[in-house]
């Protein structure tokens, strides 16, 4: 076992209260029943990890989570409050997300993505906005100030004036963390945050989130790299076939029969080698 | 004759602002939505009778002769109907369509049209024929000495130019640097993800009818100033020339709207002095350019090359 905690681990923030919780989510597309009575917490200062094989629900779940599927039945909570199922508000109630598949608006500047990120957090009305009033001046000056830290934040301040489309891979995904953490989320959804990234980009990554959670963003993760799973998380869930079929700390879900056979399909001596393989190459 | 070409310039100017003022209004509905709003034409053409109706029921007669009194009123009141006729066909035309077939919307586009032409036709008094527009600005030409004699350009012509760039700057401005400037760009490049920012996109929409039809209704407004008469058929001559120059500037780019409004002003103007067939061709002249444009720069002048889309 001993490569598994090669990496540091950060100190755990303390874990308040719930935050967001959902309660017997079930999807279903036709025949197909994506996601099967799926209940799970998210408390303050925690970090949840999802993972699970591919075609398992996982995007699916996000999806519920931020209002863009209405679950066919089951509920979604934050702190208490039923969610509108509409991702606009949704947002403005404070879940933030990224997508898999990096979605930036490619034709705008770093800068701009993560200044629209605030839109939710501004006030100004067109017509304030089209004669430049003190008061359209000071929310411009304060949500430029804002994406600039943001930018420097997750370290992409130098690229601040370029089309988000020319940012190398592993920088457009932060810039994604970064538009998401403007809209001032207490929870943060990240989709496969390290996918096509080298172990250095990772490792940061990695440190990117624990900041992220020391500010006081809850995180929920969805990975398929396990050692980045279980470094990261207080929790993992395990969701096979559309269905929760283990929840634990990582300790507890890495020893478990049930996800070594569901999800990694090999016995665990095998699995260990996957693990050390997967450490080995960058 | 330096002179002629240089009035001929100056024509191509007057013409092109008009047209670029219209084409903000064609590229920005199909940067939101990918909708050729072929109504839009139509737009312009209500903005003019609603100046009309301005001068002609409600400005008292006591400053219908001060233009310094009358023109800002019936800018407001071309730029109020436009904005009113907008938003109605958005709401009733094309948003029950938002998720139907491209094809859909299109052919309500010019169903709406024909609609609003005939409306106008039918409702408005005399307007079975052309009206006559007042000449609320400076009456006049402003001759510009030059080599070898003078060039003239109309004091309206001058006030069209100027306006269009102003307005232009002002869009631009806005579309770059405000909250709902960059939720519309937001929204033309991924619906679904500027609604996980918090944008609605239906008040984007919106936003953006109004702004093109408040620049289409001030462009009627003073096209009727400047020609000293309006008719309904402005519309659909005016939307042609305008849809042609969106294209041409690379549709869903504001400063290619404008430069497309200026290239079509000009290609008709010298192409009805200088080549054959004289002003009867220039139509002609103008879609050789559009085609020759769309075979080799199928983009447009600053149109993107593809859109990047995940």
């Amino acid at each position: 076992m001993s490569g598994k905690h090669a990496a540091p681990e950060a100190p755990r923030a303390a874990i308040g209260q719930s935050i967001l919780s959902a309660e017997g989510v079930t999807m279903q597309f036709g025949g197909l029943r994506a996601l099967n009575d799926v209940s799970f917490g998210l408390s303050e200062g925690e970090i949840i990890g999802l993972i699970g094989p591919n075609g398992a629900g996982k995007t699916t779940f996000f999806n519920c989570l931020t209002g863009l599927y209405a679950p066919t039945s089951g509920s979604v909570a934050l702190r208490g409050t039923p969610l509108p199922q509409d991702p606009a508000k949704v947002t403005d109630r404070g879940i933030a997300r990224t997508f898999q598949n990096i979605r930036l608006f490619p034709s705008m500047t770093a800068e701009e993505n993560v200044l629209v990120g605030r839109h939710v957090r501004m006030k100004q009305g067109p017509l304030s906005s089209l004669l430049h009033g003190p008061a359209f001046k000071r929310s411009e000056a304060e949500a430029r100030s804002r994406t600039a830290e943001l930018l420097e934040f997750v370290g992409l301040s130098r690229f601040s004036d370029e089309l988000a489309r020319n940012l190398p891979y592993g920088d457009q995904r932060r810039l994604e963390i970064a538009r998401a953490l403007a809209t001032e989320p207490s929870v943060l959804l990240l989709d496969e945050p390290t996918a096509g990234m080298n172990a250095q980009e990772t490792e940061a990554t990695r440190q990117l989130i624990f900041k992220i959670r020391d500010l006081g963003t809850s995180v929920v993760v969805i990975e398929h790299d396990t050692k980045f799973i279980f470094t990261l998380c207080d929790r993992v869930l395990v969701l096979v076939q559309g269905e929760l079929l283990v929840e634990g700390t990582p300790d507890e879900v890495r020893g478990d029969p049930r996800v070594v056979e569901a999800y990694l399909g090999a016995p665990p001596d095998e699995v260990e080698h996957q693990i050390h393989a997967a450490e080995e190459t960058p | 004759m330096l002179s002629t070409l240089l009035s001929q310039i100056v024509n191509g100017l007057v013409t092109g602002a008009l047209i670029g003022l219209i084409a903000l209004g064609y590229t920005m509905v199909y940067g939101i939505i990918q909708l050729i709003n072929f109504a839009h034409g139509e737009i312009f053409m209500v903005g003019s009778y609603g100046g009309l109706a301005m001068f002609t029921y409600l400005m008292p007669t006591a400053i219908q002769n001060q233009w310094y009194f009358a023109l800002p009123l019936l800018l407001i009141a071309g730029a109020a109907v436009s904005v009113a006729v907008a938003v109605l066909m958005e709401r009733f035309a094309y948003r029950p369509l938002r998720n139907a077939p491209r094809l859909a919307p299109l052919i309500t586009a010019l169903g709406v049209s024909v609609a609003l032409q005939e409306a106008v036709r039918v409702f408005y008094p005399g307007a079975t024929a052309a009206l006559p527009f007042p000449k609320a600005f400076v009456e006049g030409t402003w001759e510009i000495p030059v080599p070898g004699g003078t060039v003239p350009l109309r004091w309206t012509g001058l006030l069209i130019i100027v306006t269009a760039l102003v307005l232009t700057f002002a869009l631009n401005t806005f579309v770059n640097n405000s909250r709902m400037g960059r939720a519309m760009r937001a929204t033309s490049q991924d619906r679904d993800v500027a609604r996980l920012m918090g944008i609605d996109p239906d008040r984007v929409i919106v936003l953006t009818f109004v702004l093109g039809a408040a620049l289409a209704g001030v462009a009627g407004v003073l096209n009727g100033v400047d020609l000293g008469f309006t008719n309904i058929d402005l519309g659909f001559q005016n939307g042609i020339f305008a849809f042609t120059a969106a294209v041409l500037g690379g549709i869903g780019s504001i400063k290619g709207a404008v430069a497309g409004g200026f290239a079509i002003g000009l290609v008709k103007a010298l192409g009805g002095q200088y080549l054959p067939g004289g002003t009867a061709y220039d139509y002609v002249w103008i879609f050789v350019v559009l085609i020759a444009v769309l075979v080799f720069r199928p983009q447009g002048f600053f149109g993107e090359t593809e859109r990047v889309r995940a």
